[in-house]
């Protein structure tokens, strides 16, 4: 619409990770040097991604979407797995929440930066209104709720005695992108509807990963005992 | 050098770069277009053009305005409508206003419209005709998007019930903007449409010439979307196929008739015949002008006999009318052209009208412009006034070309003027009326079917209005090259004086759905609030997520 809705949805996007590093307490416990590192660990990661999917998937960038090529295609997803777990065991200091918020938090910026920074440049500078900017905007809150989950099941999964409560809400997080892009074609949802479903989901995996983690803490505490 | 090239690769903002141009590239790449929120259309300006000084037309072609209808008038607005409602509603105080757009939506099928129908377009052509304005005004072919945005805006334009609404639409509501592109290109000031002359001599020096004259250009109230097929599409083609039979007899010397033939198609018709002024200025002055040889003009003391105008001969009106400024002497060349037609084809209506000459006002025939410069020309037409609207309508479609008569009509002007120019009795070869037989110079097929039906598809079937740069030179370059096949071709560019020529007889427009600037705001107080919300999430958090955990340890497990 015009440059003022650019900023409308810049903001919209990108504030909430500033929020959180500032005011959750955060920046109290790690620089943010330690969020760039985690950023930059994402773009690498991403690259070895896209190695992966133009090795394997090289032709299935058609049109039209059938579940199990993309279901495949999103299982190059587990790299971020790996990925976060190498950033956060080598190149990430501190008590163990400390990491794996701080590395959420780098991953999730850079993972909004390289997703929704060009899209509104070229479209929500338009003169056209239309809502989509405003909702891929708020995507992005979602989106952090997701990836700071994984960093955390990421992080118990290697240090949980009982995986098996881990790795199917691990699996939540990984798919999550499968899952959205699977509810959106079977039901053709769109726009506000497709928006109001990421933000429940993402809500229930958080919720899962809180419980989750309680239980590993329950777990660890008892074998201390 | 190795060493730097292996250094190059090992700086680790390469990689950084390599990472984030790979990642956008393939993010952006994956995205797909969401509900439309604009549409691209093909819109036709109104005529622009000046004579004498005086402007006529639409002055502007720049448009960048909300949508509104047609009944709020305001500044600074594209007033959109249907070509009925302007029909219907008085719009001379929209003319007045001094910037803003008129968009207005014609059927798309203009062929398809019944004779009722018709008749309300010529009205509304008529209307269009005379106007002179600032606003940018533009015709487009009505579809699906036109009806969206017709719907829309006549949607706004009702006034909302209560004040709360008024308000909320004011502050939320969908307004259209439609914008021009910006890259059309003006015609630029060095431009000069050409004149295409095509000549059969004679190979005798003295001998005099027969000059037939069409004029190519089309016009009407939209330039850039009437082909005018019969004015003067007809004339082109009946020239084109002149040429072609008459072609035949200059073929070998021992046929060759005492005459030179030239074929002009001139530019500017539509535009006070320009393309015929340049020429004869040419040729009048041109004894040592150096263009003289462009003009198709071989020798200095070349003498034209006849001018032979032709335009709009493809449409059954019932006769054949030959325009002179006043009636021919008995023994001038164009009497006895006119006796030649009426005893070809005896059944045919074929009548003299004269129209005195005005000096002052643009001339009305093609002819006068030689009658001026007192040189013997005749039009001849299917047409019995020159205020004809069909001569300057959209209507002129190549569906309304009775091809049967066209050919009727070019038989017949190349039997007299053949008859004339190899002396044969006027009144055909016996003088006894018992006699009944048919006699022509031609044979039956002289006069091809197939080649006029393709030169009327060539050459009668699109516009052609000298705004439009690039038709116009593909129109006469097409021109040139079929005439080259049977005779020899001149080109000579034409200076136009006394009126001016302007560009941009279409553009593409864009019509967006926008919010207005105030809900800009609206937007703004809504993200603040949404993040002031996560604001306070976000201080929360620590202390809620660990009493979260700690509540669910002791309760469960």
């Amino acid at each position: 619409m015009s440059f003022f809705h650019f900023i409308n949805c810049f903001a919209l996007s990108f504030a909430p990770y500033f929020i959180v590093y500032k005011y959750s307490g955060i920046n109290e416990y790690s620089s943010i040097w330690k969020c760039a590192t985690a950023s930059g660990g994402y773009l690498l990661t991403q690259l070895a991604k896209l190695l992966l999917l133009a090795t394997f998937f090289p032709a299935l960038d058609g049109e039209g979407f059938s579940i199990l090529p993309e279901f495949l295609k999103s299982c190059a997803d587990i790299v971020d797995v790996i990925g976060l777990h190498l950033l956060m065991t080598n190149f990430l200091a501190g008590k163990g929440e400390v990491r794996f918020v701080v590395g959420g938090l780098g991953w999730g910026f850079a993972h909004s930066i390289a997703h929704r920074l060009v899209l509104l440049w070229v479209g929500a500078r338009g003169t056209a209104f239309t809502w989509r900017w405003i909702q891929t905007s708020l995507d992005s809150s979602a989106d952090l709720m997701v990836i700071v989950s994984l960093a955390c099941l990421t992080w118990m999964i290697t240090r949980s005695q009982n995986k098996s409560i881990v790795s199917p809400v691990l699996a939540m997080c990984v798919f999550s992108t499968f899952i959205y892009q699977t509810v959106q074609h079977t039901f053709s949802l769109n726009g506000w509807g497709l928006l109001a479903f990421r933000f429940v989901y993402s809500i229930a995996t958080a919720l899962l990963t809180v419980i989750v983690y309680s239980a590993n803490r329950t777990a660890v505490s008892r074998k201390n005992e | 050098m190795q060493e730097e090239i292996i250094d190059f690769f090992r700086n680790p903002a390469l990689l950084f770069y390599m990472t984030l141009m790979l990642t956008v590239c393939m993010v952006s790449g994956s995205q797909q277009v969401g509900d439309v929120v604009e549409t691209e259309f093909h819109a036709y300006r109104l005529q622009q053009f000046e004579i004498s000084g005086n402007m006529y037309g639409s002055r502007n072609h720049r448009v960048s305005y909300e949508a509104v209808s047609l009944g709020s008038r305001a500044l600074r607005r594209t007033m959109v409508t249907t070509w009925r409602e302007v029909l219907t509603h008085d719009v001379d105080d929209m003319w007045a206003l001094s910037t803003g757009a008129v968009l207005v939506f014609i059927p798309d099928n203009i062929d398809d419209l019944n004779d009722i129908d018709k008749k309300a377009f010529l009205d509304f052509e008529t209307k269009l005709l005379n106007v002179r304005t600032d606003l940018a005004v533009y015709v487009a072919p009505y579809n699906d998007d036109a009806a969206s945005i017709l719907n829309d805006v006549n949607t706004r334009a009702e006034k909302a019930p209560s004040a709360a609404q008024h308000l909320l639409q004011s502050l939320s509501g969908n307004t259209i903007s439609i914008t021009s592109s910006d890259n059309v290109q003006e015609l630029p000031d060095n431009y000069k449409p050409l004149n295409v002359v095509g000549r059969l001599s004679s190979g005798d020096r003295a001998s005099p010439t027969i000059a037939f004259v069409a004029h190519y250009d089309t016009s009407s109230v939209i330039p850039g979307v009437s082909p005018g097929a019969d004015s003067n599409g007809s004339g082109v083609v009946a020239l084109l196929e002149l040429l072609a039979v008459l072609s035949k007899f200059y073929d070998s010397p021992s046929t060759r008739p005492p005459y030179n033939l030239l074929f002009m198609w001139t530019a500017g018709g539509k535009l006070n015949y320009q393309g015929s002024r340049h020429w004869i200025d040419e040729f009048q002055k041109g004894i040592e002008g150096a263009d003289f040889l462009d003009s198709g003009l071989n020798r200095k003391d070349d003498r034209i006999d006849l001018a032979i105008c032709i335009e709009s001969i493809g449409r059954k009106t019932g006769g054949l009318y030959m325009h002179a400024g006043k009636a021919p002497g008995e023994n001038s060349s164009a009497a006895q052209l006119l006796r030649r037609l009426n005893n070809i084809a005896p059944k045919k209506n074929i009548e003299l009208v004269t129209k005195k000459i005005s000096l002052t006002t643009a001339s009305a025939w093609e002819h006068e412009k030689f009658n001026i410069k007192r040189m013997p020309a005749v039009t001849l037409s299917t047409l019995s006034s020159p205020t004809d609207p069909a001569r300057n309508s959209i209507l002129d479609l190549p569906s309304n070309i009775d091809e049967e008569e066209l050919i009727d009509n070019i038989r017949l002007i190349a039997e007299a003027v053949l008859g004339y120019i190899l002396g044969l009795p006027e009144t055909g070869p016996s003088s006894d009326s018992r006699i009944k037989s048919e006699v022509s110079m031609l044979s039956k097929d002289a006069v091809d079917k197939q080649r006029v039906h393709h030169f009327i598809r060539q050459f009668a079937s699109k516009p052609r209005p000298i705004g439009d740069r690039r038709a116009t030179e593909s129109v006469t370059s097409n021109l040139a090259s079929a005439a080259a096949g049977y005779g020899q071709v001149f080109k000579s560019a034409v200076t136009i004086t006394d009126a001016k020529v302007f560009g941009v007889t279409q553009n593409r427009l864009v019509a967006e759905r926008v919010k207005p600037a105030v809900f800009e705001l609206v937007i703004a107080s809504g993200v603040i609030a949404y993040l002031s919300a996560f604001y306070y999430v976000a201080t929360h958090s620590q202390k809620s997520i660990e009493g979260t955990v700690s509540a669910i340890r002791k309760s469960i497990f």
